[in-house]
């Protein structure tokens, strides 16, 4: 009787310890998982503002007011003699694109 | 009756813990090879969005020279050759290229009128059209 609850209490440790050591592991795969999506998200969301910006650098031909509140990047536009140059970089500092705009006048 | 004490070592709690982490496990590869390829996909996007803005920005510089060049009368057969500019039925037409497979063709009129600005393919297909066909 007393080896049998022995052998209980030892299966069930076994469990714990395995469990909650696949559990991290699974929950650290899940967070990178999201991390990724986010930095997915971001980058199709910021490519998608840059395009919009071109496009209005060239329809109108003058420097467009920033007025997109990202989440998660920022978008800047400097004018550069006869050319434009619009950025996207996330809110740590990483650039996610930087182009140069050419207006034909 | 006859009682063994023949015991596998397992129990129904082990095979439960298993049964769990095995399709945890495998949902969080899944999840993983998701999130990993939709990354890669928007950093493909990316990276092509600016290899065409990059060839945009080009054409206009080519556009530019080539306005000057018109507007101080500098123009000649060989500048064109030297510029990959094409003259040909009262048209100026060049290509910048994007990337392996694309290229951005420009075609401006004799007044330099923008008549084509669009992205084109350049990959020669090498297609076996006559399998499909009985």
């Amino acid at each position: 009787m007393k080896t049998k609850s022995y052998n209980f209490l030892l299966e069930m440790l076994v469990v714990i310890v395995v469990f909650t050591f696949c559990m991290v592991i699974c929950v650290g795969i899940f967070t990178n998982s999201s991390q990724k999506n986010k930095d997915a998200a971001i980058l199709s969301s910021a490519i998608r503002q840059v395009e919009t910006y071109v496009s209005e650098i060239k329809a109108n031909k003058e420097l467009p007011e920033v007025s997109y509140d990202a989440d998660g990047y920022t978008i800047s536009i400097e004018k550069d003699g006869e050319d434009y140059i619009v950025s996207a970089t996330k809110d740590d500092g990483e650039s996610i694109i930087q182009v140069t705009v050419g207006v034909i006048q | 009756m006859k009682k063994t004490n023949v015991n596998s070592g397992m129990g129904i709690s082990m095979l439960i813990m298993i049964f769990t982490v095995l399709c945890i496990t495998i949902f969080a590869s899944l999840t993983y090879l998701q999130a990993n390829y939709n990354y890669t996909e928007a950093k493909n996007i990316v990276s092509g969005k600016e290899a065409y803005f990059e060839a945009d920005y080009h054409a206009v510089e080519k556009y530019r020279e080539l306005k000057e060049a018109l507007e101080k009368n500098e123009i000649t057969m060989q500048w064109l050759e030297e510029k990959k500019i094409d003259h040909q039925d009262g048209k100026y037409t060049y290509s910048i290229k994007i990337n392996e497979n694309q290229s951005l063709k420009v075609e401006l009129s004799e007044t330099l009128e923008i008549e084509v600005w669009q992205k084109v393919t350049t990959t020669d297909g090498d297609y076996d059209f006559e399998s499909f066909v009985d």
